[in-house]
């Protein structure tokens, strides 16, 4: 380029310059609410965790955030049948070990800490059989690093909603960022999909020493698995109140400090408070990968 | 509609109805203007507003000074916004996202002008309110619109020194858009979460700057006149914001989580 447009592109580039700025808000604090994140799965026992919520600029240390959680609070679920009590087995964490989920069947909630009480209701829906086949391939130039395939049928009526979950070996359930989906675009469809690995770990430098507070993408691994693990896929159907959740939570997730961002409200179910109180209706598959 | 009470002075009336057929949906947060615009449809509504004003005019000392003082009422209905736990999904159509509701604007407006002599300029002061109200938010209660601007005052005086030289000078000020912006924050699967508070309730800083400027006019000729205009914008450097946005970053685990305010205003070096 000649002389002149060098000169203008340079005078253009100190525009830019020190266009963001950190500044002190002086937000009104608002009103305290009680977050409740509970689910109940098939085949499984309720759990319920109840914490606080805090002004957004209070501190996130790790001793703070203990300080939210909700002790000695009155949990109780109720099946259509018998209610159950839940105890408290660590601080904020609640479980009950008599009553196991059941498919179709609504489960309320209710939760009394000092004078508040807040109740939710939640439906296990029956597992819409959204897979039967799987299958795992190598990614392109890889020998030992794996993309999970499976076959997805969705059922010819709208209103199914999902949340995927992997495992890998016997570690617990994750799910990926974009977990969570409804059958508006594929309702009736049937086509290939890919299962991405729930543990974010995949996606970043096994480096020790790298600096974590900017933690770098790595994209060979991210979402894949590897020879020899045994992965077991888990289709979960969830009712709408529940979906509705996930959605609004998962998308919040992503815009959160973008400036191209819009208020998202998330649509939690508990009356009286914040949260959620979720029924899955899960279905599983195993592959080994070799 | 117009009065003359005398040789100085009037009082005028006026009344409007407009339709408005296509649609400014705004996602109102203190974030880019990501608005969108839709043309009215079975489902969206044109959008309708009355309009009644009443002014009174008045001139001094011979028409050098002119001024008035004006009040409006605005009512509107069919105003169209996005409902809260909407996501832009490219699934469905986003007017099923859409809510409907009515609006007010009412406002008084001062000016005064001097139109004779080496000196001359206006003053203007307007205090404004503009208010929206859906049903479907902010548990149905009203709430500021974000481009409710309560004070706006511009001043602007000129100079003429001679027949080379003029000089002029503007100040101008805004209050502040209102924005939705987070107020609390919770945790769900050890993501941060956050919860907005009143919706339009809080006010970005006030808008305000001065001009100075001043003109040198070259001798006339048969065919061409000509000027060179020097002037410095925003003469005591203020740091007018374009928005803000509220972020969160880092790994509650990894103790690396933090949240900050950030301000972002355009051209830091003369801060328009």
């Amino acid at each position: 380029m000649n002389n002149k447009n060098f000169y203008i592109i340079l005078l253009l580039t100190f525009t830019l310059f020190g266009c963001e700025e950190e500044v002190t808000l002086d937000l009104p604090k608002g009103e305290q609410e009680y977050v409740i994140e509970g689910h109940i799965e098939n085949g499984a026992f309720p759990y319920v965790f109840i914490t606080k919520d805090a002004p957004y600029f209070s501190s996130v240390d790790t001793s703070d955030i203990n300080k939210l959680l909700v002790s000695g609070a009155e949990v109780t679920v109720y099946d259509g049948d018998t209610t159950v009590t839940l105890t408290e087995i660590r601080k904020g964490v609640y479980l009950n070990f008599s009553m196991l989920g059941k498919l179709d069947t609504y489960y309320d909630l209710k939760v009394t800490i000092n004078d508040t009480t807040l109740t939710a209701r939640t439906y296990v829906p029956n597992p819409v059989p959204q897979f039967d086949t799987i299958w795992a391939e190598t990614k392109e130039g890889y020998e030992d690093v794996f993309r999970i395939w499976i076959k997805h049928s969705d059922p010819d009526t709208l209103g199914n909603y999902i949340r995927i979950f992997t495992r890998i070996n016997s570690d617990e359930f994750l799910s990926y960022s974009f977990s969570v989906f409804d059958d508006s675009f594929i309702n009736g469809l049937t086509y290939d999909d890919i299962i991405r690995n729930g543990e974010v770990e995949s996606c970043y430098n096994d480096d020790p020493d790298a600096d974590t507070t900017k933690l770098s993408l790595d994209f060979e691994e991210c979402g894949l698995f590897k020879l020899g693990d045994t992965v077991t896929v888990k289709f979960s159907s969830m009712d709408q109140a529940h979906f509705d959740f996930w959605r609004t939570i998962e998308h919040e997730s992503h815009n959160s400090g973008s400036p191209f961002s819009s208020p998202t409200i998330i649509q939690g179910n508990i009356e009286g408070g914040l949260g959620i109180w979720g029924g899955y209706g899960s279905m599983t598959k195993t592959i080994i990968i070799e | 509609m117009r009065l003359e009470l005398n040789n100085t002075s009037s009082i005028k009336a006026s009344y409007n109805r407009n339709n408005q057929f296509i649609h400014l949906a705004s996602a109102s947060g203190s974030t880019l203007p990501t608005d969108i615009w839709v043309p009215s449809t079975k489902t969206v509504k044109p959008e309708k507003g009355s309009q009644y004003a009443l002014g009174y005019f008045r001139n001094f000392k011979d028409n050098v000074f002119e001024s008035s003082i004006e009040v409006y009422y605005k009512d509107m209905n069919n105003l169209i916004g996005f409902a809260d736990g909407a996501v832009p999904d490219f699934a469905s159509s986003a007017e099923d996202d859409f809510i409907f509701g009515i609006g007010y604007a009412y406002g008084i407006e001062l000016f005064i002008r001097k139109q004779k002599g080496k000196f001359t300029g206006w003053a203007g002061y307007t205090l404004a309110w503009t208010t929206k109200q859906f049903n479907e938010t902010n548990d149905g209660e009203s709430f500021p619109a974000k481009y409710d601007r309560r004070h706006d005052i511009g001043v602007v005086g000129m100079y003429r020194l001679n027949e080379k030289w003029s000089f002029s000078t503007t100040f101008v000020y805004a209050t502040g858009n209102a924005y939705w912006l987070k107020q609390r924050r919770y945790f769900v699967e050890a993501t941060l979460v956050p919860k907005y508070g009143e919706r339009n309730g809080f006010r970005m800083p006030s808008y305000h700057r001065i001009d100075i400027g001043a003109t040198y006019h070259k001798k006339k000729s048969d065919k061409y006149e000509s000027s060179w205009n020097f002037g410095v914008y925003n003469v005591y450097n203020r740091k007018n914001p374009y928005f803000m946005y509220l972020s969160n970053e880092g790994d509650l685990f990894k103790g690396t989580l933090s949240v900050k305010a950030i301000k972002f205003q355009y051209f830091p070096f003369c801060h328009l």
